[in-house]
């Protein structure tokens, strides 16, 4: 790709590399097992197989299939063996530590620019699960222009409906 | 579900843009990770189509070693197309 002459190079000290190289911003480490969740939470309709995440994450298939264990072991990841050979892995999206880590992801990101990513899924997650869960014998519509207050005081517009339809 | 203000960026790049949401929204165009799950994706055009408010290219430099980056300009604009086109497993 060629690279345009007009663009200025950005120089970023040994703090902001270890955040930009190392999952969740370097909060955990590096390991095995960080680097497996961050790839498979940020890409979670995917099945993946430990040749995949080889591929990927340049780790070896002993780490990835002992972590690959462990997430299974946590009911993060389900294991699928229609090919007891070859096991495929994706995310149990039913899981709250997944969406728990998405937010952890947003965090990441909020805490690094100043975005308010975290605050508006918290608030979507709300408004789309906890209230249809605990009033789910009725039918909620809220208005078509939901708006996000961000800390500072500014009124972002967020323009999509959340319409909850409960089932009794 | 009413779309998000544009651009659109599809629900092909969406993936991609939702992805990189969180790995904490810029990537080198060197990265693994980048070539072997993206690599069908032309980010020129992404970022062509979309404006360079949205997402942009840069030259990013590390203890000497210089590497072009895409990165995510508009945090709540990826936010809001990934949530359209449910790609975060959230919803």
């Amino acid at each position: 790709m060629k690279l345009m002459e007009r663009e200025e190079i950005l120089i970023i000290d040994k703090n902001e590399e270890r955040y930009l190289n190392n999952p969740y911003g370097g909060l955990f480490g590096n390991a095995a097992i960080v680097q497996i969740v961050e790839e498979m939470i940020s890409d979670p309709f995917i099945e993946y197989r430990v040749k995949d995440l080889q591929e990927l994450l340049d780790l070896s298939p002993t780490s990835i299939t002992n972590s690959l264990k462990t997430l299974v072991n946590i009911g993060l990841i389900i294991k699928e063996e229609q090919d007891p050979q070859r096991p495929v892995y994706r995310i149990n999206t039913q899981s709250k530590k997944f969406r728990a880590l998405t937010l952890l992801a947003f965090a990441v990101n909020d805490d690094h620019t100043g975005s308010h990513l975290m605050d508006h899924e918290i608030e979507r997650c709300y408004q789309e699960i906890v209230k249809a869960t605990h009033f789910k014998n009725y039918a909620l519509t809220l208005t078509k222009n939901d708006f996000y207050r961000c800390s500072r005081g500014v009124l972002k517009a967020v323009p999509y409906t959340h319409a909850v339809v409960a089932t009794a | 579900m009413i779309a998000p203000r544009p651009p659109d960026p599809t629900e092909e790049y969406a993936r991609f843009i939702s992805w990189l949401l969180k790995h904490r929204t810029m990537i080198s165009l060197s990265d693994k990770r980048l070539m072997k799950k993206f690599s069908h994706l032309d980010l020129e055009n992404l970022v062509k189509t979309v404006g360079e408010d949205k997402v942009t290219f840069r030259l990013i430099s590390s203890r000497g070693h210089t590497e072009k980056y895409i990165l995510l300009m508009d945090l709540s604009w990826a936010q809001a197309w990934s949530e359209y086109y449910e790609i975060s497993g959230t919803s």
